[in-house]
């Protein structure tokens, strides 16, 4: 097997808890984002847009659809010969075998994957994060300081800081202290939980990891910070740019919003750093003589009829007469009826809204309307408060 | 349909369309907001379980090969069999080919090797969506030398239809024999014209197919066929059923509709940026529409930029046209005027 410089390992296992509906079926890196993409689209495409040809991403919950959107990795070019990506659900072995007991351990598991390639340098990331990052930058800042793990970061808001790990640095942007979401946070420098590592130290200390019964087999929690205590060289990467975790109902409904600012701060549009996903040959959508749109991003296979303002509309959804759709997200294959207003929602795939229905939040709240279901069971029919009004 | 070798024709390409088929065959003239016309006939292979289909292909066709590619949107990328490309060529000894039939000569060992026993000949250009399957089983069943395929509506002068809707079976070991004995008579001009002088001696019948063939043969065809999928479910149908139709994929963004966009009944394929009026059109991949542009009745393709106030009617825009701001571009008759490839109105 060829050596590679650096192999990517994805983790791709997170339930998502806190999406609620949207994840019952599926894991967090598949749940639909900014109108044809899955949310793991934006780091595997950074991958491949960085130069990784080799890409391990660990499943473990709802891997079905995860699985099959992956595929072979031909949308991102990862159908490779030599390398490309490797789906590493956990497994048994002669003397039995577990389920992936955190991060650390998750790569542990795998680490007969990695001896494979025998890389010189190992990129960690989740695929639950939306942001353009060049990993090969990193790469270069990693070497140039002769790191033994770097650590990329953000500067968050100051009031939001105590809901990260924070990195307090030296001036050489060498890290002297984790802090995991502290409550008096003495710097708001927040890690992104992408790390490269040397490949070597990786393994010295994912076994030490494994062998510590106290470990909770994290590396934010367990392995960083021994590492620290170990006097490694720990740096952090500072990176300025757009970055969300799209964990919440909440920050998944704002990220898609944020594509709709008049300079979005992630521009799909660019040639140089496309964000790739698996497309399914539909048709150019058809914008009706009765619809009428502002400021909205839809995908193909649309069928418009209605008004659409400041929302984002995914692959082949039908919007029907007089409906009325404003922020809101509408997931793929949503049958939207005739005579509908819906404010501020995220609408789950295949979902079926009947005519007349009124869908909105509460004191600003997202709604949300589970996967395959019809809006009767799950909402209330506002019909006749509506008409009243008008 | 493992026995069927799918050839697709591009000679003979007498209908042209002026300024769009001045640096591409017909074949891979965009149709349709993301397809080109040869994504009907492929797809329809494809959906007919036809898993091995060569190309006869008349200059002109680098646009062609890079829309092919290696065959993948069609399931034709496979280890044994899939996609075929035979262009025309020169050797040492002759000028480059001029008919299917002596382009079909240079490429006989290929037929001589493939493992099927019929082929399926069509002319790419065709926009309909069939399902080859029955009339195999007719031109089997009937132990047929060629089975013709014609569309039912039309059946009343069938040579004439037959040379334009070219769709047959044919026996390979007969079709062999046609080229080796044809390829350099010198009043014969294309297949088509060694099966009609020799339909008489061999066992020739038709099969009527009751889906409707558009053939686009000129630019107001073009224009008709395109204006028709602005109704939705024509569109829907046509391009669904019996089979999917498929085209290269790209990685175009959703549109991107701002607060100044007016869109009413029109087509909009993917990674455009709709900044301004769009009625009644037609607009292909990665399109941008100025602020304040207005565009109406028009066909526009791939990655041309409308500047602001600009104005378009009854016009089609080929790829990359750029109209710079407040221009104005309109045509009141029923033939559209062609802006070519590249070309800057300004």
């Amino acid at each position: 097997m060829k050596r590679k410089e650096m192999v990517a390992m994805l983790l791709a296992g997170g339930e998502g808890k806190r999406l609620g509906p949207l994840t019952q079926h599926i894991a967090k890196p598949a749940v639909p984002f900014g109108g044809k993409y899955r949310i793991i689209d934006f780091t595997l495409s950074n991958c491949t847009n960085s130069g990784i040809d080799t890409v391990g991403v660990l499943t473990q919950y709802q891997p079905l659809l995860l699985n099959s959107h992956i595929g072979i990795g031909s949308p991102w070019d990862l159908d490779r010969k030599d390398g490309g990506v490797y789906i590493l659900p956990p497994f048994v072995e002669k003397n039995g075998g577990t389920w992936y007991k955190g991060t650390a351990n998750a790569i542990y598991q795998n680490l007969t994957f990695l001896e494979h390639y025998n890389p010189e340098f190992v990129l960690i990331i989740s695929g639950d994060h939306i942001y353009a990052m060049n990993y090969e930058k990193m790469l270069e800042f990693h070497q140039e300081n002769n790191s033994d793990v770097t650590i990329a970061a953000i500067k968050v808001p100051w009031e939001e800081a105590s809901r990260f790990g924070i990195l307090n640095t030296n001036s050489m942007q060498q890290i002297t202290e984790f802090e995991e979401k502290p409550v008096e946070p003495k710097n708001n420098l927040a890690s992104m939980g992408i790390y490269i590592f040397n490949y070597e130290r990786l393994k010295e200390y994912l076994i030490l990891d494994e062998l510590d019964l106290n470990s909770s087999k994290d590396f934010g929690k367990d392995v960083l910070p021994r590492m620290l205590k170990d006097g490694l060289r720990l740096n952090a990467y500072p990176f300025e740019g757009y970055w969300k975790d799209v964990g919440t109902i909440e920050s998944l409904w704002q990220a898609n919003m944020d594509l709709l600012e008049e300079k979005p701060p992630i521009n799909l549009n660019d040639h140089q750093w496309r964000i790739r996903s698996v497309s399914h040959n539909h048709l150019p959508q058809f914008i009706a003589k009765t619809a009428k749109i502002k400021n909205s991003m839809i995908n193909e296979g649309c069928h418009i009829d209605g008004e659409i303002e400041h929302s984002v509309i995914f692959t082949g959804v039908k919007v029907g007469k007089n409906t009325y759709i404003k922020d809101s997200v509408i997931m793929p294959n949503a049958k939207i009826g005739e005579n509908v207003i819906i404010h501020k929602a995220i609408i789950g795939e295949n979902a079926i809204i009947d005519n007349g229905s009124f869908i909105s939040g509460f004191h600003d709240e997202v709604t949300i309307i589970n996967e395959n279901q019809s809006n009767r069971r799950t909402t209330f029919d506002f019909k006749k408060v509506v008409s009243s009004k008008k | 349909m493992k026995n069927v070798l799918g050839v697709i024709n591009l000679f003979n390409e007498n209908e042209q369309l002026e300024k769009l088929t001045l640096n591409r065959p017909l074949a891979s003239v965009p149709f349709g907001g993301r397809y080109r016309l040869i994504d009907f006939t492929l797809s329809n292979l494809m959906n007919s379980n036809v898993k091995n289909v060569a190309i006869l292909m008349n200059q002109k066709y680098r646009s062609l090969m890079d829309h092919l590619g290696n065959g993948k949107e069609w399931d034709l990328n496979r280890k044994n069999g899939g996609l075929f490309l035979l262009p025309s060529f020169s050797t040492w000894d002759s000028d480059i080919v001029q008919t299917d039939l002596q382009n079909l000569f240079q490429h006989l060992e290929f037929f001589q090797k493939a493992k099927q026993d019929q082929l399926l000949v069509i002319n790419g250009t065709l926009i309909t969506n069939i399902d080859y399957r029955v009339a195999f089983q007719v031109h089997t069943k009937n132990d047929a030398d060629i089975t013709i395929l014609y569309p039912e509506e039309k059946n009343s002068s069938l040579n004439q239809q037959a040379s334009k809707n070219e769709m047959f079976f044919i026996k390979k070991s007969l079709f062999l024999q046609f080229i080796k004995e044809n390829a350099f008579e010198k009043e014969i001009h294309s297949l088509s014209d060694v099966i009609y002088k020799f339909m008489d001696q061999y066992k020739v019948i038709p099969y009527f197919y009751p889906n409707e063939v558009i053939h686009v043969s000129s630019i107001k065809d073009y224009y008709q066929a395109n204006m028709q999928l602005l109704d939705p479910d024509y569109f829907q149908k046509l391009i669904s059923k019996p089979g999917k139709i498929c085209s290269k994929e790209k990685d175009d963004a959703p549109v991107r509709y701002t607060s100044t966009s007016e869109v009413m009944n029109s087509l909009i394929a993917n990674g455009c940026i709709i900044e301004g009026k769009v009625e009644g059109s037609i607009i292909f991949r990665g399109v941008k529409v100025h602020q304040g542009a207005s565009i109406k009745n028009s066909i526009i393709l791939q990655k041309c930029e409308i500047g602001e106030n600009a104005v378009l009617e009854n016009v089609i825009l080929d790829k990359e046209v750029v109209i710079s701001p407040n221009q104005i571009l309109i045509t009141k008759t029923d033939q559209p005027i062609v802006i070519e490839k590249g070309a800057i109105i300004q």
